[in-house]
């Protein structure tokens, strides 16, 4: 097991779920805050935020490598930069955001932070300039809250579990398959080769019209009990 | 389109929608509504390519490359949710339905009747006599036969439902069947899967029911027309005014005005007509139900979960006496698997090849959802419709959830787990021999990051002003000729999913629209030559 697996497996064994939904929180305060204030909280011009998202785009990629290794099966790497894309431009700033442009941006300061704090606190390189394993145990410190002595804590962990959510959410989406075509009826496209997420995981998917036909045929004549059921006694 | 009309309804939900097709033969109604119309005739169990379009292609895992907001564009209205004293500045993103069939087209599918002891809780509430089970069974009976409410034979329930009610009952657990609004369901299991709607058309929404209905009778539907004000002069609602296309309009009623915006919108439009002025009542009493999933990994494949949500039994936790707590539980809910909620809870890898082996060893998992149905928590609905802010406390200073639902919760969590040890689970999440300070932090932070569910109670029925906004047959207290019938009428806690209740509601509305304000003197029996139900006044 390589030393950067030894990293992530310790941190997931830290990672209670408390830590993480309590890492969630302080996230959701970050995010609240840039809402609220906006640029002026960071300083940020539009020209300056474009820069910033860009910058974010490339840790973002980085992150994926890390986390969703290519193994056995494929990783991050194998989709780039187009699961980077959508994650960060669509998953991410329609899921997290709900389309909020200023929560976005301050999202993706955080990923920027996440970068280029290690110097700023003598911890080390810029995450992009550390080495896989340099970069998983940074992973595990932050998680394990071992930078909060540094005042930087709660914006460290907030990025990164941000990112852990977007890059697993969307690898195990089963990008790029699950991607909407518009206005088509039946949302399953052709192969996908190599496997993401749900076909590595033998998931069947949404339904198809082959078995939509098989279904409709089996529940033809499917027995009805009108009503609710009136053995409840409590109502 | 005319400009005046016997009566305006604002919302073409639950409640709006229900009413609309109960009344519509009586007078000339207009039905407002912010959302889209999907106006093709209903074709259930197989759908109609607009619908079926729209089914794919907003739920929450596709989404459409380009598109910039997912969840206030077209179907919901987003509001900021306030739910942790400890954390003032998260809020909760709580979504409310905007389409015409409202939340019975976008989400419900799951019907369920309050239990006898919500109405003992409405006179407690606010002293109603008239909100009894008796006056309104025969609500509910007309409302199931509309919407072909039914449950299925078990040969189409999951595996894991039909075992799960097994070993429930042998523990002394009564368990009963989850009855549903659906017609020709072919049984795709994504039927409840959050905020989307049936691609087969197979969920009987009022959508597929009442509002076609009405329009058949002459109502007029102004879809993506979104409201601005209730028009009232000299204490009496004339009229409403609404932007559609870019046009202000203001449309009158002759004779009444109904707000059925939902629990959040109504005293929204109240306080923006400036009703709350009048009635400090207004977006009080916010009640709602704290959910919390819990998750199960179940040995094998052959569980019949890959499917979505399969809610065919539910359950009260029972407490020691042998009697049903507050708390309710949907069994056997099957989850997404793939989210770092799920992968998170079971100490496993999280990445990479060591969590791509276990989720092909357990491709079935298996869960519940429990609600609190009576938290000792009150919130309110303050601001305006364009800034609105809603505060539902659940969680202390402290960042705990009330005592009251966490006790309950925690009983609960003790039940299911038991029954799925006997299914021969794994895991389980969350896990009732954590230490209990764990445990609440962990129910706290899921339930003040998921919203508030079922919101009512925000424009109460009572008898009298000061403690509520409507009374009992859903006037206004302090505008004539306004009348609101949605779930914001109900006077405290009910024990189930709105849905039902609300339409039950929206049925003894129609009774008193029809016979107290339509003059439809022979309703009864125009309404009997239309094969409805008639209940007596």
């Amino acid at each position: 097991m390589s030393r950067i697996r030894e990293s992530l497996v310790a941190m997931e064994n830290a990672l209670s779920r408390r830590a993480f939904f309590g890492n969630m929180i302080k996230g959701a305060g970050v995010a609240a805050a840039f809402d609220k204030f906006g640029p002026k909280l960071f300083g940020l011009t539009d020209a300056e935020a474009a820069v910033n998202n860009q910058k974010a785009f490339t840790v973002f990629s980085a992150f994926g490598r890390m986390v969703i290794p290519v193994d056995q099966d494929p990783g991050w790497a194998t989709f780039d930069p187009g699961i980077t894309d959508y994650a960060l431009n669509t998953y991410v700033r329609q899921v997290f955001n709900l389309g909020n442009k200023l929560a976005f941006d301050g999202y993706n300061q955080a990923v920027v932070a996440f970068n280029e704090t290690p110097p700023v606190i003598a911890y080390g390189p810029k995450f992009l300039d550390m080495n896989l394993e340099a970069q998983g145990n940074y992973l595990y410190n932050i998680l394990s809250g071992n930078f909060e002595n540094d005042g930087v804590g709660d914006l460290l962990s907030f990025a990164a579990i941000f990112m852990l959510l977007g890059t697993k959410q969307t690898f195990f989406s089963n990008y790029p398959k699950h991607l909407a075509v518009p206005n088509q009826e039946f949302q399953l496209l052709g192969g996908n080769s190599p496997k993401t997420g749900w076909d590595i995981m033998n998931f069947r998917g949404p339904v198809g019209a082959e078995e939509e036909k098989l279904l409709r045929a089996r529940a033809q004549g499917a027995p009805e009990y009108p009503g609710v059921d009136l053995r409840n006694p409590y109502i | 389109m005319a400009d005046t009309y016997d009566v305006i309804i604002i919302g073409a939900g639950s409640g709006g929608g229900f009413l609309a097709g109960q009344i519509a033969s009586f007078g000339s109604v207009l039905i407002l509504d912010a959302g889209p119309w999907y106006s093709e005739a209903p074709n259930p169990g197989t759908g109609t390519p607009k619908r079926r379009k729209l089914a794919t292609q907003v739920n929450l895992g596709n989404w459409l490359p380009g598109s910039t907001d997912s969840n206030s564009g077209d179907l919901f209205f987003t509001y900021p949710m306030y739910m942790d004293q400890s954390n003032p500045f998260a809020a909760t993103a709580q979504r409310e339905a905007k389409v015409v069939g409202g939340g019975s087209f976008v989400n419900v599918g799951a019907w369920l009747r309050p239990r006898k002891v919500d109405f003992t809780g409405f006179n407690e509430a606010t002293g109603v006599t008239d909100w009894t089970k008796q006056a309104f069974d025969p609500h509910f009976r007309r409302a199931e036969r509309i919407l072909n409410v039914h449950r299925d034979d078990r040969q189409f329930w999951n595996k894991a439902s039909v075992l799960y009610e097994r070993i429930a009952i042998s523990q002394g657990i009564p368990v009963f069947e989850t009855a549903s609004n659906r017609k020709n369901c072919i049984f795709c299991g994504h039927r409840l899967n959050a905020g989307m709607p049936c691609k087969y058309d197979s969920l009987m929404s009022t959508a597929h029911t009442q509002i076609p209905k009405a329009v058949a009778a002459g109502a007029v539907v102004a879809d993506r027309a979104t409201v601005t004000k209730i028009e009232i002069t000299n204490g009496t609602a004339t009229g409403v005014t609404y932007v559609r296309g870019g046009q202000t309009i203001t449309a009158n009623a002759r004779k009444l005005v109904v707000l059925s915006a939902g629990a959040i919108g109504s005293p929204l439009l109240l306080r923006d007509s400036g009703v709350h002025l009048k009635n400090p009542t207004v977006g009080q009493h916010l009640r709602a139900h704290p959910g919390l999933p819990v998750d199960v990994l179940l040995p094998g494949d052959d569980w019949g979960m890959d499917r979505g949500y399969q809610w065919n039994v539910f359950h009260h936790a029972m407490d020691s006496n042998g009697n049903p707590t507050d708390a309710v539980v949907h069994a056997s809910a099957g989850f997404a698997s793939t989210t770092p909620w799920v992968a998170s809870a079971y100490k496993i890898g999280l990445f990479g090849r060591p969590y791509k082996d276990v989720m092909r060893q357990f491709r079935s998992r298996s869960g519940a959802f429990i609600f609190e149905m009576k938290p000792n928590v009150e919130g309110r609905v303050t601001g305006t419709r364009a800034n609105a802010v809603i505060n539902y406390p659940v969680a202390n200073k402290f960042g705990i959830l009330e005592d009251k639902t966490v006790k309950e919760f925690i009983l609960a969590l003790r039940q299911i787990t038991e029954i799925y040890k006997k299914m021969g689970a794994y895991s389980s999440f969350p896990n009732p021999n954590d230490p209990e300070p764990v445990l609440k932090q962990q129910m706290s932070l899921f339930v003040t990051t998921s919203g508030a569910l079922h919101p009512q109670g925000t424009c109460r029925a009572g008898v009298r002003q000061d403690n509520s906004v409507v009374d009992s047959n859903l006037m206004s207290w302090d505008v004539k000729n306004l009348m609101v019938c949605d779930a914001s009428v109900i006077p405290n806690h009910i024990s189930a999913n709105p849905n039902a209740m609300i339409m039950a509601v929206a049925s003894r509305a129609s009774d008193y629209v029809n016979g107290q304000i339509l003059g439809a003197k022979s309703f009864s029996t125009a309404l009997a030559e239309m094969g409805d139900e008639v209940v007596p006044q």
